[in-house]
């Protein structure tokens, strides 16, 4: 610590640090150290019972837990045999599943996320666009009811095809082997299964991001050379979109820790997310803290290992950019035929399964319920009936007002912090840094439910003259904007990061060195080279604002039920309340009733949802004026 | 301008500026009693229309206006100087809050105890002991008597004291089917039933259908535990019962203390564990009872009105009532301690006893109502209160009477609640640590012996029967206490409940995972010995 405060006294005193250096390192700092490090550590004190974590609950490679990892039963139904496969995964116990899980999902989402990229990115042919809607759609979130609807898509029914079943079984086993089957993904199989398809286009707009300003000398040169197909992406291309597909792999494999939607949707409670939400969402959970505390530092811990290792991984590979001004990007290469074929043979069919959740979430949001394998759809006269009836309930129009609130006012200080903190994380030299780097993440790695807790204990306690707090209006707002701002900072930081590390810091040197100020070099060289990466930060950071789940179900519900007046949950917070609520409404229509779920007015909820998510990015691309990075749609 | 970065601090100088303009307008507009514990100033009377007038949208502004103006009206009429706010922490859909919310605001007691808003809280139980004690709510409405009774056990509830409130309360019968309605101490009623529910199990006649079960052999709660659900569990390998977890279910957590009385302690475990062995665990009821009605599963265990939805969602869909081994609950209301409007929260309290009632005949919502005499009340009035037709109200008044009388006369067990009370802790510890924590193992246990008894012939009769008893055995655990080894009978779970308690007082939550993890190794060495015995 000493040596610290000296080695910044002999800085400020060489003139090395500047006053904006200064602040953007120290200011997200402390906003961090004061918003999320005290209420967590407020809770963290409590943590005990490490001996525990040992046990075969937690952490078990014995024999038991590879068995039934996939059951093959034959029977009949009606008058053809029947096959059903469950694939269930394994069993690692809570820690070793959700390290299990993170790990191959991560590779998964890394190997989709990257050639999905380089085909719609570095490669031109017919139907490219359709590509890139396709990979655009999963980044669209609908909580809950997406995870309802995945459901019906793969989880195995006893009697009924799921929606994959119908499809295999249609198309292939019944009219190729008179044989109806009955493919159904459990457990932890299941939960695998749906974050790879809600989290590779995470790694696939980062990857992204970074081809775009891939220097088309490089590419030509190489190409002059007689580099070719998968030699010329293997050797020039994929080294200079690395720093981008591992910034996009970190978040993966820490979303894919704290998710909850997954576990929850396919019963596989023996991950650590779950066991945190559950033990607070028990009867006296207050008595399980010490738990809750205890698995929370080992996720944390599991989180933060791959940052540590892969920051100093991009900051050993620096790949050299020519310095002769701003990079020209690549314009795209034709694809050979082979490509053709895999692109529409593998990564098409993959792509198109990953939307069918969304797709799924637009036809119940016009349809009365989901029972069977489909949705039953509404008659045409009633298809607008779920979103007629939701706009009836004051509450859900507010819901829309709060989340919109919520994201114009975190959005602001998301691009501020988050800015300087990457800033700062790639530039500056000043004690501190590595703890900024590692904090300005670390929010996405500790559940929301986990911050949501620490806050309600932290803000009753500590409310700041009644500008935060659990109890009054606007503090519950403030708090929960609070939580919004550093639980989604990391991903505008990381975005920032990237492009920080991929910007050559030479030029800047020039810049200071003919006597412009650091706050200038900002304006006139770094913004104009980083705001690609920038914006897709904040539009990522925006889409999981207007998403988040587990701040807003907990902290936000703190205003009241989505039917008091002035309740203060947003979005997400109704969709979860319609979604919960046993609630049938029967309309008649011409003579016959129509039985409508709640479920599918919680789907149109989701639909408003995406559309202003679909809102968002498009203002954003078209800020952005050579979106490339981005679809638009 | 300069730089980008400049504009972009000029506009967020000015957001934090509106936020801070808007903070300071819309501060009276918090619930009085949840910002500083001082009630309602003239000063914040005067700015109540003030107050909703900043809503962001022109059609919630418009609804706030007209709001406003009622409340001004009253306040003329009534001569209320101070306008409160009450907040209801509940477990009851939002449907029901949304028709309370309504109805109450517009009633007679609302105006004459001048209570300007209910601020509905849903929050997970676990919350509900924080909110208490920091002061934060009035009242307790659904969940449970479970969850009351935990409440009232950690003093969080508040006895009734007004007249308003007494009179209403005097409404409901104290027993209904022999069960408690209202939980009195010492004279003092901390409790009042405001609805009331039974317990059975709803099931997919379709479903059975396809499978080729005959569903008539679904009448009791041993009929769950049956080898035939075991063994279409190993022919489909998807089980074909859902149950919840009691953590996270009050209505799953008195089904299994209605199957231990029924059975007693050590048989009704056997059943818990193979319906556990049996079954899909939810981490709710109400995912249960969607697996029924979307057919992921035959049959799943059920609070009543679950019951109702789902056959009125699929009509293959069949709610049942164990006969002879079910109770008739009541779900409670209360006022919580430390609140600082008990007259208020008695008046809300006393609505929801008497015309509130009406609440719980709508079509859409169909509960049994635990005050009778609101069979009686105009017809019109229920028809208004609920804002459904004459000729709809006349039905449901019709058909809930029905099933009142039903229920009442239902044939009904005689359960034990202080008992139930005294093992309630533990007992949901145990079903957690030893059926959810190690529900795949138990799971391979039970389906290997059935394998090898009605599919490989590998073993006898006997062995079968005495490898299944094993299975459902309580476990002898050591003690973390004590260090002794100790089974877990009704009596060492009363014994367990009360060390827990103690500790829990003393804010000492370790000891309470400490049984957890004990008999959660138990429970794993002893389906671990099971299939040891089949030799896998």
């Amino acid at each position: 610590m000493a040596a610290s405060l000296e080695t910044l006294k002999r800085k400020l005193w060489a003139g090395k640090a500047d006053l904006e250096i200064l602040v953007f390192t120290y200011l997200p700092l402390v906003v961090l150290i004061l918003g999320f490090v005290l209420p967590l550590a407020f809770v963290l004190t409590k943590a005990s019972g490490w001996g525990e974590l040992l046990t075969p609950n937690y952490i078990d490679f014995s024999r038991t837990a590879f068995s039934d990892a996939v059951v093959v039963r034959h029977g009949s139904l009606g008058d053809m045999p029947l096959t059903r496969i469950i694939i269930r995964g394994f069993n690692f116990g809570v820690i070793g599943n959700s390290i299990f899980i993170a790990v191959v999902v991560t590779l998964a989402t890394m190997l989709v996320g990257t050639v999905m990229a380089l085909l719609t990115g570095f490669y031109l042919f017919p139907g490219r666009r359709l590509f890139k809607v396709l990979a655009f759609i999963p980044l669209l979130i609908t909580p809950f009811v997406n995870a309802y609807v995945v459901t019906r898509i793969v989880m195995p029914k006893a009697v009924d095809y799921n929606v994959l079943s119908f499809i295999v079984s249609k198309l292939f086993t019944e009219p190729l082997l008179h044989q109806k089957v009955f493919i159904g993904f459990e457990a932890q199989a299941g939960v695998i299964l749906a974050q790879i398809l809600m989290f590779y286009p995470i790694v696939y707009i980062n990857a992204l991001a970074a081809l775009a300003i891939v220097d088309s000398t490089l590419v030509e040169q190489a190409l002059n050379l007689g580099a070719r197909g998968l030699r010329l992406l293997r050797e020039i291309v994929l080294p200079l979109i690395l720093p981008g597909v591992l910034a996009g792999a970190t978040l993966v494999f820490i979303l894919s820790l704290e998710d909850l939607a997954a576990p929850v949707t396919f019963k596989f409670y023996h991950v650590m997310s779950y066991q945190i939400y559950s033990y607070f969402q028990a009867a006296n959970a207050t008595a399980y803290m010490s738990t809750i505390a205890a698995l929370s530092v080992v996720m944390l811990a599991a989180a933060l290992a791959p940052l540590v290792v892969i920051r100093r991984y991009l900051s050993l590979r620096y790949y050299a950019r020519l310095a002769r001004g701003a990079p020209r990007p690549f314009k795209g290469l034709r694809l050979g035929r082979r490509g053709m074929l895999m692109a529409y043979l593998v990564v098409l069919p993959f792509a198109v399964f990953a939307a069918l959740p969304q797709l799924g979430v637009v036809v119940l949001a016009f349809s009365s319920n989901w029972v069977g394998t489909w949705p039953s759809l509404l008659p045409p006269k009633l298809a607008f009936y779920n979103f007629e009836s939701l706009l009836h309930i004051d509450g859900i129009r507010l819901s829309i007002v709060n989340s919109l609130t919520y994201l114009a006012e975190a959005i602001v200080f998301i691009a501020l912090l988050g800015f300087m903190a990457g800033y700062a994380a790639a530039r500056s030299r000043l004690p501190g840094v590595s703890l900024l780097d590692l904090l300005s993440s670390a929010p996405l790695a500790v559940p929301g439910l986990v911050v949501a807790f620490s806050y309600l204990l932290f803000f009753t306690r500590y409310t700041l003259f009644g500008f935060f707090g659990t109890a009054a209006r606007l503090a519950i707002m403030h708090t929960l904007v609070l939580a919004l701002i550093l639980r989604k900072m990391p991903f505008t930081v990381r975005g920032v990061f990237t492009s920080m590390i991929q910007t050559p810091e030479e030029l800047e040197e020039a810049a200071r060195s003919l006597g412009a100020r650091r706050l200038r070099t900002i304006a006139r060289i770094v913004l104009p080279l980083t705001w690609r990466g920038i914006v897709a930060g904040l539009l990522l950071s925006a889409i999981y604002v207007l998403s988040e789940v587990s701040v807003s179900v907990t902290i936000g519900a703190l205003g009241g039920g989505i039917y008091s007046a002035h309740h203060t949950g947003p979005i997400t917070y109704a969709i979860l309340q319609l979604i919960e609520q046993p609630r049938v409404q029967f309309v008649e229509y011409m003579g016959h009733i129509v039985r409508i779920s709640s479920e599918a007015q919680a789907a149109a909820l989701a639909v408003l949802l995406m559309v202003i998510e679909v809102a968002v990015i498009t203002v954003s691309t078209r800020l952005a004026r050579r979106g490339q990075a981005l679809v638009t749609v | 301008m300069r730089s980008p970065f400049l504009v972009m601090a000029a506009i967020a100088i000015i957001v934090v500026a509106a936020v801070f303009i808007a903070a300071t307008s819309q501060h009276p507009k918090t619930p009085t009693l949840t910002v500083t514990g001082t009630p309602i100033t003239s000063t914040g009377a005067k700015q109540t229309p003030t107050t909703s007038a900043t809503a962001a949208s022109p059609a919630r502004a418009t609804q706030a206006t007209q709001k406003t103006s009622t409340t001004q009206a009253t306040k003329t009429a009534t001569g209320c100087k101070e306008w409160v706010t009450i907040t209801v922490l509940t477990r009851h859909p939002a449907d029901i809050q949304e028709k309370a919310h309504d109805a109450f605001l517009k009633s007679e007691l609302a105006k004459k105890y001048c209570i300007k808003d209910v601020v509905f809280v849903s929050l997970p139980a676990g919350f509900w002991s924080i909110r208490i004690k920091n002061g934060q709510a009035d009242v307790g409405w659904g969940g449970g008597p479970t969850l009351f009774d935990t409440l009232y056990m950690q003093h969080l509830l508040s006895p009734l004291k007004t007249k308003v409130g007494l009179e209403a309360a005097a409404q409901v019968p104290d027993t209904f089917a022999g069960m408690p309605m209202k939980r009195i101490k010492d004279g003092k009623i901390y409790w009042v039933a405001a609805a009331i529910a039974s317990f059975g199990f709803t099931v997919n006649k379709e479903v059975a259908q396809k499978l080729h079960f005959d569903v008539s052999k679904l009448r009791r709660w041993r009929d769950l535990a049956s080898d035939d659900l075991g063994l279409l569990l190993l022919h489909t390998g998807t089980p074909e019962l859902a149950i919840a977890n009691p953590l996270m279910s009050t209505s799953n957590t008195r089904m299994y203390e209605i199957i231990l009385q029924a059975y007693g302690w050590n048989e009704g475990w056997k059943i818990l564990t193979l319906m556990a062995a049996n079954a899909l665990i939810e981490q709710g009821s109400a995912a249960v009872r969607d697996d029924v009605i979307s057919g992921k599963v035959m049959v799943g265990i059920t609070i009543d009105f679950y019951g109702y939805t789902a056959e009125r969602l699929n009509p293959a869909c069949q709610y049942i009532l164990p006969q002879g081994e079910t109770i008739v609950n009541g779900d409670p209301i209360a006022v919580t301690a430390g609140t600082k409007h008990q007259d208020a929260a008695e008046a809300f309290l006393a609505w929801v006893l008497t015309d509130g009632q009406a609440i719980w005949l709508d079509p859409d919502i169909n509960r049994l109502p635990a005050n009778p005499h609101v069979f009686d009340m105009p017809i019109k009035k229920l028809a208004e209160i609920d804002g459904v037709p004459v000729s709809v109200m006349e039905k449901q008044v019709q058909l809930l009477r029905k099933k009142y009388e039903q229920a009442m006369h239902a044939k009904t067990m005689k359960f034990n609640d202080t008992l139930a009370l005294d093992t309630e802790m533990p007992m949901q510890m145990y079903f957690v640590a030893t059926l959810v924590d190690n529900h795949d193992l138990l799971v391979r246990a039970w389906t290997s012996l059935l394998k090898a008894y009605y599919i490989d012939h590998k073993i006898s009769k006997e062995k079968f029967e005495e490898l299944k008893n094993l299975l459902g055995e309580v476990v002898t655990y050591k003690d973390p206490v004590t260090g002794k080894m100790v089974k877990f009978t009704q009596q060492d779970a009363i014994r367990v409940n009360k060390i827990l308690e103690k500790a829990l007082e003393q804010g000492n939550a370790k000891l309470r995972e400490a049984y957890m993890n004990a008999w959660r190794a138990a429970a794993r060495a002893k389906y671990e010995e099971v299939l040891k015995a089949l030799g896998g």
